[in-house]
């Protein structure tokens, strides 16, 4: 009886992980298993998996044309996104640095971003960006139909979402800014340093620790930029903004061609974590502190 | 005398005292100078960057509360010049906006609340028990964090709709009942608190259950917050998945609904324009008033580096 | 450098604190001057005006007979060394020695032969391509002196720089520095809050206090000759102790009378002063621990010991080795430290009679706190 008691105290440890392993085992662990499973078949318009094709799914996508095409926008989407978010959560970071009157107004609107939704950050840049009444073709005095034009439709989306992802990149540099130590400034002034020798040599290697965390959840967040894409170019005009995203709810909500999308996720996945990996090497073979 | 002007310093000796009160007097006031150019400086390149950053924001405010027929001109309309609330009138009551917000707010709520439950109770289980496979379980968590939203999603729609549960608020609600963010952060939380802490309640004869109502969750209220906030405006702005699950309209949360009122004619800018507006402002004003919890939650674990 | 001179320099916050207050002093080239004090002192503050990272409110601040108060802290040629070390997390050690020539467009090759040779005098060549991260606090701290060497400045400022070691590294570090300043005859500016530091490594010690100069002398003055009751509290360790007591005039000269009504003899020199001037007034008799003693130890021959003696009751006593530091309670002086050889006998409870060396103790005036005998040292 004892024996059976301590057993059931050794378990109720589990317990308490019950409510949050269940919802993972259905919601991902699961999920994700049957997404590999469905990539490896054709699947009806419900989604049930018909006929086994091995990995012909995937070998029509490296052959697809289509799918190059999302590689290649992904690719180009993310760098932008990427670049752009960093670049302006850096700037604001630095700018919002040293105390002035006002301070705690300009922080909380350069972090601000990271509170608004990107179908309704979608829809506002959809009216600024419209060609004939929208205020960026008043403003330049240009005549551009930005987002039905394949040239600037992909910019327009990831000017977007760089401006979305800046929120939190504000957050993070600014912590980063914070935990330099201040006494290597003054060590610096009385070195011989001015201001601008002390931003690239002292300032910029401060934030390397933060800014390969940065870099990894920024390319992270930009490969599932989903909300904006679907309202403003909706993957077009002509597959110029369809990034791998979207095209797997395409092909799956579309075309209900589940087995495919299935497939493009995987693949998605694998890119995701190969770069993770290639990352976390280079992090641990350049930097030490 | 001249000679002062152009130096900073001066030779001992070759001074009277005279000499040396002007050089004071002129230095400090070019030091004060200095400063005074470099604050209005900084506050002018905050100022600059803040209208350029909020600028999207800002605009939107400015369009939704324009006249329809003012936003159709070739001239630059930054600003209305005769503001009205009428778009927004017309968003309340010709889209159903409030079941959206009370749709959106039951959600959000109860998936706030559900993660905060799940997190605390497996952090809970991660910092102070002790248990066979601990760390392969947690790592396990950990690992849930690499993986796409989009490499499930699919199959978690099929997955919900062969339950025959689409359309409805259990379907929103369910996937996003837990984190493993909000289970790394409560866990390191907990992590701050000595392990005499529980012991000694145990000792007492109190239950894991009771302790955690009645001493945990009181001592991580800043935690909770923090994650409250942040779970919050995510659960608020989701898209994807409510896009995939839901079709009816009574069962729309706010991003979908707005989305819906995407035309091109004025009268529908304006008016999605101000259903924009007002559903952005619930998820601003928690984040404004939460951005101290959040940003101290966020970040008390120190850095990542 | 020739010499430093600081002249009523003055430090104020907000128009209302002062930190630092009329701070004169002169320093010559190679001294070792420490500013020593409690917390809050003043003493960083002055040294960071010298360096130039705190603005001079006013006085004037002369090296090598240029005004530099607004000077740039890189043009005044010193090189400081700061209490957390400041190394730029991000460099090498070899970079971060050096960084200083770097910035100036020294070439490579100077200052490749430069930083060998200051890393070979701190020993720490093995060093070179580490990052600070990797280095212990006292491999940081020689990190730090060398870059400061590097610049072969006109003055070295050091601001509480073994603070931060364990008390083994940091009496290694002492003697380091002592021989590094010999070896490089170097003008040394260093802040500390240890007295004992202060009076092992400076060859001038300036003693602060809510922003002012104490006293500005050597060690050895500063120790027999204390300016006042700060000072005399405040260097010595175990420190000073201090009986108030009344002066009576007596047939042979002085005494004095503690509230209990035991007297102490007041030797001749001083006597006939302290009747004139404190006849019947309160004085406070300074006295250090070593300079009780037993019957046994006793110096002076020709002195009578009954006339100067304090008994008290034993409640501490503290093994040091060749000697034992006894504390001791009296009625009227309360508690009081004396430090005697090993052997003497004694447990706690006893009762012990001391005979104090009222030669070689200090009186002060109650009021102004000053010694009432203080020859005017160096200032």
């Amino acid at each position: 009886m004892k024996r059976l008691m301590d057993r059931m105290k050794g378990g109720s440890a589990y317990l308490y992980l019950i409510p949050c392993f269940l919802v993972f085992a259905v919601f991902l662990f699961y999920p994700f298993v049957k997404t590999i499973y469905l990539s490896l078949f054709l699947t009806d318009k419900l989604g049930q998996a018909k006929v086994f094709v091995g990995l012909e799914n995937y070998a029509d996508l490296l052959t697809s044309e289509s799918f190059y095409n999302s590689l290649f926008v992904t690719l180009i989407f993310v760098v932008i996104v990427v670049i752009g978010s960093m670049l302006l959560g850096l700037i604001g970071a630095v700018i919002c640095s040293k105390a002035f009157p006002g301070i705690r107004v300009f922080s909380t609107s350069y972090a601000l971003p990271m509170a608004i939704a990107s179908s309704g950050a979608a829809m506002i840049f959809k009216i600024i960006l419209n060609p004939t009444i929208g205020i960026l073709n008043k403003l330049t005095g240009l005549d551009i139909n930005w987002i039905a034009d394949p040239r600037y439709a992909l910019i327009c989306v990831a000017v977007l979402t760089a401006w979305l992802n800046s929120g939190i990149n504000f957050l993070y540099f600014s912590a980063g800014l914070g935990n330099i130590d201040e006494s290597i400034y003054e060590r610096a002034s009385v070195d011989g340093a001015n201001g601008i020798q002390k931003f690239f040599r002292l300032t910029l290697p401060g934030l390397s620790p933060i800014m390969f965390y940065t870099l990894v959840v920024n390319i992270i967040q930009a490969f599932q930029s989903f909300g904006q894409i679907k309202i403003l170019t909706s993957g077009g005009p002509g597959e110029s903004t369809n990034v791998i995203v979207y095209s797997i709810y395409r092909d799956a909500f579309f075309n209900y061609r589940f087995g495919s999308a299935a497939a493009q996720s995987v693949v998605l996945f694998l890119i995701i974590m190969a770069l993770t990996l290639v990352m976390f090497k280079v992090e641990k073979k350049g930097v030490k502190y | 005398m001249a000679a002062i002007n152009n130096t900073i310093t001066m030779e001992q000796g070759s001074y009277n005292e005279e000499e040396v009160a002007k050089l004071h007097s002129l230095m400090n006031a070019r030091a004060l100078r200095k400063k005074r150019i470099r604050k209005a400086v900084l506050i002018g390149v905050n100022i600059i960057f803040a209208l350029f950053m909020l600028f999207p924001l800002l605009y939107s405010v400015s369009v939704s509360v324009m006249p329809g027929d003012e936003l159709f001109t070739m001239d630059m309309n930054l600003l209305p010049s005769h503001p009205t609330l009428e778009n927004y009138v017309r968003a309340f009551t010709q889209v159903p906006l409030v079941r959206f917000i009370l749709n959106s707010f039951l959600v959000a709520g109860c998936i706030t609340l559900g993660q905060v439950i799940t997190c605390s109770l497996a952090a809970f289980a991660f910092s102070f028990l002790d248990f066979k496979g601990k760390n392969v379980l947690f790592m396990l968590v950990m690992a849930t964090m690499m993986v796409p939203g989009e490499a499930v999603i699919i199959s978690n729609y099929l997955t919900v709709s062969s339950m025959g549960i689409l359309d409805t608020y259990i379907v929103l609600i369910l996937p996003s009942l837990t984190s493993a963010m909000g289970i790394f952060l409560f866990r390191q939380f907990y992590m701050t608190f000595p392990i005499s802490l529980y012991e000694s309640a145990k000792l007492d004869g109190c239950g894991n259950l009771r302790f955690i109502i009645k001493i945990l969750i009181p001592l991580t209220k800043s935690a909770i917050g923090a994650m409250a906030v942040y779970t919050f405006i995510n659960a608020w702005n989701m898209y994807m998945w409510p896009l995939l699950v839901t079709g009816s309209e009574e069962m729309r949360t706010v991003q979908i609904g707005i989305s819906m009122l995407n035309s091109v004619d004025a009268q529908s800018i304006t008016l999605m324009m101000a259903g924009v507006v007002a559903i952005i402002i619930p998820s601003m004003v928690i984040f404004i008033v939460g951005q101290k919890q959040l940003i101290s939650g966020m970040f008390s674990g120190a850095v990542k580096g | 450098m020739s010499e430093l001179l600081l002249k009523n320099v003055c430090k104020m916050y907000d128009k209302k604190q002062y930190a630092v207050r009329d701070f004169s002093l002169k320093i010559e080239d190679g001294e070792f001057v420490i500013f020593v004090g409690p917390s809050g002192c003043g003493k960083s503050t002055t040294l960071r005006m010298i360096a130039g990272l705190e603005e001079i409110t006013s006085g004037e601040l002369w090296i090598d007979h240029q005004l530099c108060n607004y000077v740039e802290p890189k043009d005044r040629d010193l090189s400081m060394v700061f209490q957390n070390y400041a190394l730029y997390p991000q460099m090498t050690v070899y970079d971060n020695m050096a960084f200083a020539l770097q910035i100036r467009k020294v070439p490579k090759k100077e200052i490749d032969k430069k930083v060998h040779e200051a890393a070979s005098i701190l020993g720490i060549e093995h060093l070179l391509k580490q990052r600070p991260g990797a280095l212990s606090g006292g491999q940081k701290q020689r990190v730090a002196i060398g870059s400061a060497i590097m610049r072969e400045p006109k003055a070295f400022l050091m601001d509480e720089p073994l603070s931060n070691l364990d008390a083994k590294l940091r009496a290694q570090m002492r003697v380091e520095l002592a021989e590094l300043h010999k070896r490089l005859g170097a003008t040394m500016i260093y802040v500390t809050h240890d007295q004992t530091e202060a009076m092992t490594l400076g060859t001038r010690i300036v003693v602060m206090k809510d922003g002012y100069i104490q006293q500005a002398d050597t060690p050895k003055e500063i120790y027999e000759n204390p300016a006042n009751l700060f000072v005399a509290g405040f260097i010595g360790s175990p420190s000073m102790n201090f009986i108030e007591g009344k002066i009576r005039k007596t047939d042979k000269g002085a005494d004095f009378e503690l509230a209990s009504g035991e007297t102490l003899e007041i030797p001749e020199d001083k006597a006939f002063a302290l009747a004139n001037e404190y006849r019947n007034k309160n004085v406070i008799l300074g006295v250090r621990p070593e300079h009780f003693s037993t019957e046994v130890t006793a110096k002076d021959p020709k002195a009578d010991y009954t006339k100067r003696t304090l008994s008290g009751k034993i409640t501490t006593r503290e093994m040091l080795g060749a000697e034992s530091m006894f504390y001791l309670e009296e009625m009227s002086v309360g508690e009081f430290a004396a430090r005697l050889p090993v052997e003497t006998r004694g447990r706690i409870g006893d009762e012990l009679s001391l005979f104090v060396d009222m030669n070689r103790a200090h009186y002060f005036d109650v009021d102004t706190e000053k010694n009432i005998f203080y020859r005017g040292g160096q200032q």
